[in-house]
C-alpha cells in the first residue's frame, strides 16, 4: 500500500501507532494498563478451508479509558463484524480482546451498544419508557433512581414527552433516538456504536454528536463509534481509526488533537479540521 | 356519528348478513319439509332450547366445556413452555424433530383408540388426549417463533446482559407472541374436535356423546340440535380466543397497522 505518497503532500502531523503483538502481549506494560479496551491481533473468518472468508485480519489498537475513538473505512470493510469481535457477542478466529486487561469471553459488564438495526433492536411491545428501563434492572438501582435515569435519558435526547408511546409509533431518527438513550442511562463504562446516526436529519445529527460529546465528559465513559462520514469522525474523535477493504487490516490512526471542547461551528472552520479530514479521506478513497 | 363509528358498524353488518342469510334460507325451505333427515329449523331449534337450554346443559355441556378447558390449557402450557426449550437448542431440535413431525401429522382423532384403552371412558382420558392432540400445533409453532428472534435483538438481550427472566419473559415470548397465537388457535380448533370425539367413543355424556346417540336413535331432530350447539360453542370459543388475542398481540396488531400505512 502506498500511504506514504497519498499523505505526502499534507503536512500532517499524525501519529500512526503500528501495534506489534509482541509490543502488546506484555501485560505489565504500561500502555496495557491504561487501555479499557485493547484489541490484539484480532482476526475473524467464517467457514474453513479454501471456502474460508476473512473478514478481519490480524488488527490490533488501543482505545483509553475515556477516549473516543472512531472507526472509518470503506464500505465492506467488515466494520461491523469488528464491532461484533469487540463486544464480544462473535468469537474472535484468533487474536484477543481485552477490556481493563482482561480477555472477554462475551459482552463484558457495563458495556452498551447502539445497533445499526436500532428499529430491530427495541422492544415494540414495550413503550419507550420500559425499553430504556429494562436493562437497568440487573443494576441493583432503587426504583425512584431508576426512574430518573430514564427520564434524564430521555430528556437527554429530545424525548421527554413520547415516553409512554410505542417505539413503532414514532418516526426512524426518532427510534435511533431510543436506542441511545437506552444506552445512556445504563451509564456503561464502554460505549460501541455502529452508524448511530445515519438515519436522523442533519440537525438532530449535529445535537447527538455534541450530546455524545457531553455525554462522554459528563461520565468519563470510553466510546467506540462506526461511522462512514468523515466529518463525524473528525470532529468527534481523539483519535480515528481507519481500516482497509475487506478483509479489514489497520491503515492508520489518526489522532485528532483538535482542541476541546468542540463546537460544530468553530471547530469545523478551523483549517486543522479541513486537513485531518483531507488526511482521512485520501486514506479512506486510496483503499476503496 | 363519526366516520369511524360508521366504518365499524358497516363493517358489522357485512360480516352478518351472509349468515343471516343462510338461515333465513335455510327457515324457509325447511318449514314445509317432510324430509326426515332434514327437519323444519323452528323445531330444530325448540329441541335445541328444550335439551340445552338448560335441562342437559350441567350434566352434558359444563363437563364437556371443562375437559376441553383443561385439555387445552395443559397443551399451552406445555406446547409453549416446550418449545421454548426446543427452540433455544439446535441439539434438542435435531433430536426432537421427527418425533414432533410424526406425531402432528397423525391424525389426533386417531389415537384416541389407544387412549381409551389405556385410561377408560373417563375425564381423565378424554382431558389427556386433548391435550395430547392440541400441543403440537402450539409446540411446532412456538419452536418457530423463538427460532426467529431478531439477530439484532438477540445482540441487545445479550450485550445488556439481561437476566434469564428477563430474556424469556420480556423478550422471547413477547417476540414469539404473534406465532405462538396463530399455534394456540389451530391447538383450540383441534382441541374441540378431539373433545367430541373422545365423547363419541363409548362415552355416554358429552355433547358428541348425545348427538351420536340421538343420531344412532333416530332422533334426527335431537341430533340437528347437538349439531347447532357444537357450531354455536365453537364460534363463540374462537370469539372468546380473538378477544384475549387482541389483547396480549394489540402491540403486533398496531405496529403492522404503521408498516402497511
Amino acid at each position: 500500500m502506498s500511504l506514504d505518497q497519498q499523505l505526502g503532500a499534507a503536512e500532517v502531523a499524525r501519529k500512526v501507532q503500528p501495534m506489534s503483538h509482541e509490543q502488546e502481549s506484555g501485560q505489565e506494560s504500561g500502555q496495557q494498563q491504561s487501555a479499557r479496551l485493547s484489541v490484539q491481533g484480532v482476526s475473524k473468518g467464517y467457514g474453513s478451508g479454501a471456502s474460508r472468508k476473512s473478514v478481519v485480519e490480524d488488527l490490533s489498537f488501543d482505545v483509553r479509558a475515556g477516549e473516543f475513538v472512531c472507526i472509518v473505512g470503506p464500505s465492506g470493510a467488515g466494520k461491523t463484524t469488528l464491532l461484533k469481535c469487540l463486544t464480544g457477542l462473535h468469537p474472535v478466529s484468533s487474536g484477543r480482546v481485552l477490556v481493563d486487561g482482561e480477555e472477554i469471553a462475551g459482552p463484558p459488564a457495563r458495556m452498551a451498544m447502539v445497533v445499526q438495526e436500532y428499529t430491530r433492536s427495541l422492544l415494540s411491545w414495550l413503550s419507550v419508557e420500559k425499553n430504556v428501563a429494562l436493562p437497568l434492572k440487573n443494576l441493583r438501582l432503587d426504583k425512584a433512581e431508576r426512574r430518573q435515569r430514564v427520564e434524564d435519558a430521555l430528556a437527554e435526547v429530545g424525548l421527554g414527552d413520547v415516553g409512554r408511546s410505542y417505539p413503532w409509533q414514532l418516526s426512524g431518527g426518532m427510534q435511533q433516538r431510543v436506542a441511545i438513550a437506552r444506552a445512556l442511562a445504563y451509564r456503561p463504562e464502554i460505549l460501541v456504536m455502529d452508524e448511530p446516526f445515519a438515519s436522523v436529519d442533519a440537525q438532530t445529527r449535529a445535537d447527538l454528536e455534541d450530546l455524545m460529546l457531553r455525554v462522554r465528559d459528563d461520565f468519563g465513559i470510553t466510546v467506540v463509534l462506526v461511522t462512514h462520514d468523515i466529518d463525524e469522525a473528525v470532529y468527534l474523535s481523539d483519535r480515528v481509526v481507519v481500516l482497509t477493504k475487506g478483509p479489514c487490516t489497520l491503515d492508520e490512526i489518526v489522532t485528532i488533537e483538535l482542541p476541546a471542547p468542540r463546537d460544530q461551528i468553530t471547530t469545523k472552520s478551523q483549517a486543522r479540521f479541513a486537513e485531518l479530514r483531507a488526511h482521512v479521506f485520501s486514506l479512506i478513497k486510496a483503499n476503496a | 356519528m363519526s366516520g369511524t363509528m360508521k366504518r365499524r358498524l358497516v363493517l358489522v353488518a357485512m360480516e352478518l348478513w351472509l349468515p343471516a342469510v343462510v338461515v333465513a334460507g335455510w327457515w324457509i325451505w325447511s318449514s314445509h319439509t317432510t324430509d326426515p333427515f332434514f327437519p323444519p329449523l323452528p323445531d330444530i331449534l325448540e329441541r335445541f332450547r328444550q335439551m340445552w337450554l338448560f335441562s342437559l346443559f350441567g350434566s352434558d355441556v359444563l363437563p364437556s366445556l371443562r375437559n376441553l378447558a383443561i385439555g387445552f390449557a395443559i397443551a399451552s402450557v406445555a406446547g409453549v413452555a416446550l418449545g421454548m426449550l426446543v427452540g433455544r437448542n439446535v441439539w434438542l431440535r435435531a433430536l426432537t424433530e421427527p418425533l414432533t413431525h410424526f406425531m402432528r401429522s397423525t391424525p389426533a382423532v386417531a389415537i384416541v383408540p389407544i387412549f381409551v384403552l389405556v385410561l377408560g371412558f373417563g375425564a381423565s382420558m378424554k382431558i389427556s388426549i386433548i391435550a395430547v392432540a392440541a400441543v403440537f400445533p402450539t409446540l411446532i409453532a412456538t419452536i418457530d417463533g423463538v427460532r426467529s428472534l431478531d439477530p439484532a435483538l438477540g445482540d441487545t438481550v445479550r450485550v445488556y446482559r439481561l437476566s434469564r427472566r428477563q430474556r424469556i419473559f420480556q423478550v422471547l415470548l413477547p417476540s414469539a407472541g404473534p406465532q405462538i397465537f396463530a399455534g394456540l388457535q389451530v391447538s383450540l380448533q383441534t382441541a374441540f374436535v378431539v373433545m367430541i370425539a373422545s365423547e363419541m367413543l363409548g362415552s355416554s355424556q358429552g355433547i358428541g356423546a348425545l348427538t351420536l346417540k340421538a343420531q344412532q336413535a333416530f332422533e334426527v331432530k335431537d341430533m340437528w340440535a347437538g349439531i347447532v350447539l357444537l357450531g354455536v360453542l365453537g364460534y363463540l370459543i374462537n370469539l372468546l380466543f380473538l378477544l384475549v388475542r387482541r389483547r396480549w398481540l394489540a402491540w403486533y396488531d398496531g405496529a403492522r397497522k404503521v408498516t402497511n400505512s
